[in-house]
Formats: structure tokens, sequence, C-alpha cells
């Protein structure tokens, strides 16, 4: 039982990283990025590379935020000039193209077969269940410093530009302010949080395929969001604990309904999350903590 | 500090908006523009604030061509604007919003977000003085730290005029001020601008209330159909019979 | 690698493009008079393929009687979608109904693959010897495929500009103010516009069905092609959304030799963000007017 608890935990943990990033990005500056997933296996397969090759973990963690965060920068660059829901279907088509280089570089990525046997901090801690409450640990830990930092950084004067900048962005051009710096750097930023949080799932997974990083998470993070309010910290966690309850309350359905087989549960998992983000968007927009912005 | 706006012309989807358009606002100028609708008043705030490019002339403000520069650069060199319909930074509070327009380069930044120190405490305190001197000038003390999205249109004018004057600028655009705002508030916003324009701030001011703003401005231009009717002073402008017939739409 | 096999690559990107051509009509759109961009249009797509196999389950091999039930099915969902969730978020933001076109799209995909299973089906057609035209075999069934796919293209083009109610839809795309003072009355335009999107992708899913397979991502995997296709061709713009397609389509295809099969795939998603970035406003647009 506690394993299991601990297992849902460092999922928790990852997630909630995807949600307050997408949040940083959507929710305190008003950027639609329905790519995140890209960062996310950025991030990922970095650190899974490289330590693959036998580089120290923080070389893994510290390149999955760096080259996520590069990754941004020309999207950032993008996202200063294009209308909303253009921005939304180009960082769809980024998230696409990284999983299909992923794909196609196998030598690089292993392909469709993907990588295995990706090293894990604390492994060396034995049976017991030691290991994972440490990894567990570290995800915490990461999660907790991430949420300082977003927190410090929305509540500082950048923070109050990002959300002038999303509230109204002429009103901030007409004020002699100039948004484009600011966007770029959030969107670097947060990029760079998805990033670790790839890193963080890569070796936690030990295995990666192209496959774990369609654009179904990208809605799942975005459904994590909306429900639990944007431009809220304390929403984006919220959400995320809603997420993780249906992600995993099917498989505890599976065990008290034997027959129902996993595809189905998928579905069911599915039709929910998709559900959700109607009624909420229809009769709930500021999600369940009341977010600052009305998608 | 003067804008010099000469020959400007703009087409917009194959109409002629502004027709030879020529102005001028003094240094320190309190310049009334009026015109019936669709005379081209907020095309050439436009033109003038770099929102829109014109097919010819230019705009100059401090002796210094304008041409090509964005928004925010005219801003920064003082020429700035309000919106006919406020565009509040709604989910930020009045002080909020106040001090999220104060010039501020090495402030808001990423940098100083976590390793300011003293110095930027120091500015943000100075900002949030200055707010608070702007947020009293204006009489918004009570809803300072209300969302600006629960503010009343009055209110929400006032608060535009209130960021604007944040950035400390040597003239404003003033889009409408007195639209959906009931006399008593009207007379008060006119008394902030003869304030203010008594401070050395000038003035261009666009308005539908022809009686609030002939008691405001010293001079003013008529605008139909992109062309320059008349200017003068408020008396002489309305009494033009062209300008009348603008308004009532009978030939002159 | 001679000509011919250039020109059955170009031949199959051009089939290819009709059915993203297709799908980018149906966006184009509801781009166009409703005002965002619509994820759920692949799910569409592909309820109407499964309407199509149910019929087929059910005995007829009437390839006109499933292709009716696929039509059928669409428009029905589709106007359903405008009445449960689109209709009431007409005053918001572009945000709004993406987001809840997503939520849609999988919810329709999910329930989908509940009640009918993963498995995958195909449309059982009658086996036909290939043409040859200059060496390069030709399908009879594409043939029929591109044809049909045409005239759905056609019937569009005909409602929009030769009716009323698809004068008003171009009205209401060009000017809703405008439109609304004019007298035209939204709700019936916007029914319109849902049932002829339904019409539009009935046809696409069941022309994708009968050349590929049927299966509950068959939609979803055209979307993002078709969204680049709508994109480039300028959201206002159908006639554009489907040559865009076309040439996306055949582009595609052409570059398989050169690019591989995996990376094909990603040349309209590269096409489109490198137009992006050179003209931010599409091929086509414009951008939106300050005040």
């Amino acid at each position: 039982m506690l394993a299991y608890l601990v297992a849902v935990a460092i999922v928790f943990g990852i997630y909630a990283l995807l949600t307050i990033s997408l949040d940083l990005h959507y929710g305190f500056t008003g950027l639609i990025n329905f790519g995140h997933v890209g960062f996310f296996s950025i991030g990922a397969y970095a650190s899974a590379i490289l330590t693959l090759h036998g580089l120290p973990y923080v070389v893994g963690f510290a390149a999955a935020a760096a080259l996520a965060a590069l990754s941004a920068w020309p999207l950032g660059l993008l996202a200063l000039r294009l209308r909303e829901d253009y921005l939304a279907i180009v960082t769809l088509a980024f998230a696409e193209i990284v999983r299909i280089v992923i794909t196609a570089e196998e030598w690089l990525t292993g392909g469709v077969q993907g990588l295995s046997g990706i090293p894990r901090p604390f492994a060396g801690l034995g049976i017991g269940g030691a290991a994972e409450i440490a990894y567990l640990g570290l995800v915490a830990a990461v999660l907790l410093a991430a949420v300082l930092l977003i927190n410090r950084l929305v509540r500082s004067p950048f923070g109050r530009l990002i959300q002038a900048i999303r509230d109204d962005e002429v009103a901030v051009t007409a004020l002699g302010k100039n948004p484009a710096g600011a966007k770029v750097r959030v969107f670097a930023i947060g990029a760079a949080i998805a990033g670790i949080a790839g890193a963080l799932y890569a070796h936690y997974m030990n295995y990666l395929v192209p496959d774990q990083f369609v654009p179904l998470v990208t809605f799942y993070v975005w459904m994590a969001m909306i429900l639990g309010g944007t431009g809220r910290i304390g929403g984006a966690l919220l959400g995320t604990a809603v997420l993780i309850s249906i992600l995993e309350g099917s498989r505890v359905l599976r065990d008290i309904f034997p027959g129902v087989l996993q595809v189905e549960m998928a579905s069911l998992r599915l039709a929910l999350v998709g559900l959700l983000i109607v009624l909420f968007v229809l009769y709930r927009p500021d999600g369940l903590l009341g977010g600052k912005t009305k998608p | 500090m003067s804008l010099v706006i000469d020959r400007v012309g703009k087409w917009l989807g194959g109409v002629c908006v502004l027709d030879n358009v020529s102005m001028r606002v003094p240094d320190g100028g309190l310049i009334g523009l009026i015109g019936p609708n669709g005379a081209g008043k907020s095309t050439l705030f436009a033109v003038v604030s770099g929102f829109e490019a014109p097919e010819s002339g230019t705009v100059q403000f401090a002796d210094r061509p304008l041409t090509g520069l964005a928004p925010q650069a005219r801003a920064r060199f003082g020429l700035m604007r309000t919106f006919q319909v406020p565009r509040p930074f709604g989910k930020l509070t009045v002080v909020e919003n106040m001090m999220a327009a104060a010039p501020s380069r090495k402030g808001e930044t990423v940098w100083a977000a976590f390793f300011g120190g003293a110095a930027a405490r120091r500015e943000q305190d100075e900002i949030r003085a200055h707010a608070e001197e702007v947020i009293t000038f204006l009489g918004l003390g009570a809803v300072r730290d209300n969302r600006a999205s629960d503010l009343s249109g009055g209110q929400l004018k006032l608060l535009e005029l209130g960021r604007v004057l944040m950035a400390s600028p040597k003239m404003i655009l003033l889009d409408e001020p007195f639209a959906g705002v009931n006399p008593v508030l009207q007379e008060d916003i006119s008394e902030r601008i003869r304030d203010l324009n008594a401070r050395g701030i000038g003035f261009l001011i666009v308005e539908h209330n022809l009686a609030a703003l002939s008691r405001l401005v010293g001079r003013l231009y008529a605008l139909d159909r992109g062309r320059i009717l008349a200017e003068g002073t408020p008396a002489e402008v309305l009494a033009e019979p062209a300008v009348r017939a603008a308004y009532t739409g009978d030939a002159p | 690698m001679g000509l011919t096999y250039y020109l059955g690559l170009a031949i199959n990107g051009v089939i290819e493009g009709l059915i993203i051509g297709l799908a980018a009509l149906a966006l184009n759109l509801v781009f166009a008079v409703a005002r965002f961009p619509n994820a759920a249009t692949g799910d569409l797509m592909t309820m109407g393929a499964y309407a199509g196999i149910a019929v087929q389950q059910a005995g007829s091999r009437n390839l006109l009687l499933q292709g009716l039930a696929a039509v059928a099915a669409a428009m029905a969902l589709s106007v359903a979608m405008y009445l449960f969730a689109f209709r009431a978020l007409r005053g918001r933001t572009m945000l709004s109904p993406l987001l809840a076109s997503i939520g849609l799209a999988l919810l329709a995909r999910s329930l989908l693959s509940l009640f009918v299973g993963h498995e995958q089906y195909v449309f059982r057609m009658p086996i036909v010897r290939p043409w040859m035209l200059a060496g390069v075999p030709i399908q009879a069934n594409d043939l029929w495929l591109a044809c049909i796919a045409i005239v759905c293209v056609a019937v569009t083009f005909a409602v929009l500009f030769l009716t009323p109610i698809g004068r008003q839809m171009r009205a209401v795309a060009d000017d809703l103010t405008l439109a609304r003072a004019s007298g035209i009355r939204a709700d019936r335009v916007l029914l319109a516009l849902w049932l002829l999107v339904g019409f539009i992708c009935g046809v696409a899913g069941m022309v994708l069905g009968v050349r590929t397979v049927v299966m509950p991502e068959m939609g979803w995997n055209i979307l993002l092609p078709a969204f680049a296709a709508a994109v480039l061709g300028g959201v206002g713009s159908p006639v554009g959304a489907v040559v865009a397609a076309l040439v996306l389509g055949v582009a595609q295809e052409l570059s398989t030799p050169f690019l591989g099969f995996t990376y094909k795939i990603a040349l309209s998603f590269a096409v489109l963000i490198a137009i992006l970035a050179v003209r931010p406003a599409g091929l086509f647009g414009h951008v939106e007017r300050v005040r």
C-alpha cells in the first residue's frame, strides 16, 4: 500500500511541475501553449541519453532544463507576433515535430523502441521501498523549489508586468513598455521547469518511448490547470490532484471490477477528462478555486 | 515638446480616412478635437500614437520625427495616449495597475525578482509612493485595493488617466475622457486636466461632449470625413456653419 | 527512380491533399464564421466513418447508403456540439470554444472506443484492377474518391456563394456587427454553418475511411496537417484552404524519397511554422487593428 501511495505521489509531483509551468505560461502571462509536452519530452530524453552515457545526474537535469529552455526561445519569438489561435496551432506543431524527430533519430533516441535501462538516483538504496521514498523526496524537493521560484517571480515587478501583458498587452505597449522580452523569458522559464519534470519522469520510468509524449499529455495538463483555476499556484496543484485521481482512480476501479479491460479504462479516463474540460469551460471557467484568467 | 501633425493621409479598406490633416499642439497646450462619428478622430490618434502608419505626411514630437517608431518608443519620449474604451489590467488591483505603468527597466526583470536587493526595493517603494499620490490626486483612494475589473465606467476612465500619469508624460492624447461619465465626475476630470496642464503637461483631447470640452480647452480643431473643417477658439469653431452642418448632416 | 515513380507519388499526394482539403475546408469555415479553430473536426470525420461502417456491419454493402449514414451522423453530431457547447460560448474569447472543442474531441473519441472497441474496420470494396496511365497505376477507387471529394468541395462552394444562407455566412465572417445590424440572425447562420461542416466532415470521413482504415484515431491524425493547410491557405479563404491542402499533400508525398516516411509528415508542420515566422498573419491574412 505504501509503495503504491509513494508511486502516486511521484506521478503527482511530476504532473504538478508541468501544471504550474503551464500556468506560468497561460495563467500568468496569457501565452496559449499547446505544445507543453514538447518541453517535457526534450527534458526527458536529454537527461536519459546523457545519464545512459555515464554522465552524472546533475548534468542530466541541467541539460534537461537548458535544452528545453533553449527550444522555447524561438517559439517565444514566434509568440510575440502570432495571434492566439495561430500560436496554439504552432506550439502543437512544435511538440509533434519534436516527437517525430525523436521517433526518426533512432541512433540517438532508440526511435520507436525507445530507451530502456535509464538509471535512477538512489537506486542503490536497495529493497524495502527506501529507494522509492528517496526518489519521492527528490521530486518533492524539486516541486517545492519550483513553487517557491514561481511564487517569487509572480509577486515581483516582473510578475506584475507579465500579468499586465496577460490582461492587456496593447495597454502595456501604449505605456511605453515592450512585452517582447518578458514573454520570451517566461516561455523559457516555464519550458525549463517542464524539462526538469521530464528528467524526473525519465529516471522514474526507467524507459522512454515516443508514445509517452503525445499531445494528449498537454491536454491533461490543460485540464488540470483549468480545473484548479488559472493564475493561481494553489489552483494548479489542486487541479493536478484531481487529474491524478482520474488517472489513478481508474486503476483502482480496475481492481474492484477485474473484468474491465485496461483498454476500456483508458477510454473511460479519456472521456472523463474530455467531459471535464467541456463542463468547466462552459460552467466554471474560473476553476474550482476561482482563477485569474477566464479562458 | 510640441506635437506637429503635418499633412497626414491615411487610407483604410479603400476609403480615405484622413485627408491632408495638419494640426499643432504647442508645448503645454490644451487643445481639443471634435467631429461627428466616423470623422477619423480615432484613426488620427492611432496614427499619432504609432498603432497605425500613415500613407503620407509626418508626425513630429519635440522636433523629433516619429515615422516608423513603435507605440512603445513614442510613449517613452513622453507622448502617451488613453483609449476610448479603457484598457485596464483587469485582474490587477488599482494600485497594481498604477505600479505596473511606472517605468522600471531594471526593476521589472527576472534577475531583479531574485537578486534585486535593497536598491530594487527602494525603487519599488518610490513607485508605490508615486502611485499613492496619483491615486489620491484622482480620488481613487477608496478603491485602491479593488480589482480593476470591479470598477465603474467613470473610475476606469480615471484609472486610464492615472496609469498614463505614472509614466510622467509630456503630452497626453486623451480619447473621450468624458464618455459614459456622470456630470459631477466630468467636472472632476476637467479640474484634474487643468491642474496637470498647469504643471506643464500638454493635452490633445478628443471629445463628443462639446459643452464640457469648450469649457476646458482654449483651442479647438473640427474634423469631418478626414478633413479639418475649422480651427480656432471653441466659440469660433462651433459657430462655423460647416461644423454645424457636419454634426446635423445638413448641407452647409 | 523514374518519372513514373514521382508521378505515382504526386497522384497519391493529390488524393491525400483532397482529403486534407476537405478537413481544411471544414476548419476554415468555422475559423471564418465562428472564429475559432475547431479541434473536433477530425473526430467528426471519424464518427462519420464509423456510421458508414455500422451500415456495412448491419449487412448493407451499398456504399451510397453508408455514405449517407456517414453524412447524417456527422451532421447530427456537429449540430449537437454546437447546441451543447459552442452556442453558449459565443461571447467569450477564442480559447473557450477551442478548449471545448478539444474536450469534445476527446469525449467523442473515447466514447467511440468504449462502445465500439479499438479494432480497426475496413470498408469492403470490390477489388478492381488498377488502370495504367503512362505507366502509373491508378486505382479506380482513388478516382471515385477524388471525384466525391471534388463534388463535396463544389457543393460547399455552391452553398457559400450561390445561396442566401451562404451569403449570410460570408457576411458574418466578414463583419459580425455589420451583419447583425443588417438583420442577419446569427443563430440561423450558425446552425447552417454546423450542418455544412458536418456534411463536409461526413464525406471526408467516408473518403478517408475507404482509402485507409477506420479506427478511433483516424480523424485526429489528419487534424494538424489540416490546420496547417487552413492557416497556410488563409483563414478567410475557403479556396485557399483547399489549394494549400493540395499543395501540401503533393509536396508531402514528393518529399518521401528525400525525407523518408517519418519526416515527411513533419513537412507540413515545418512549412506552417516557417510561413508564420515570416508572415505572422498567415499567407493571406491581415493583422487586427488597434483603435
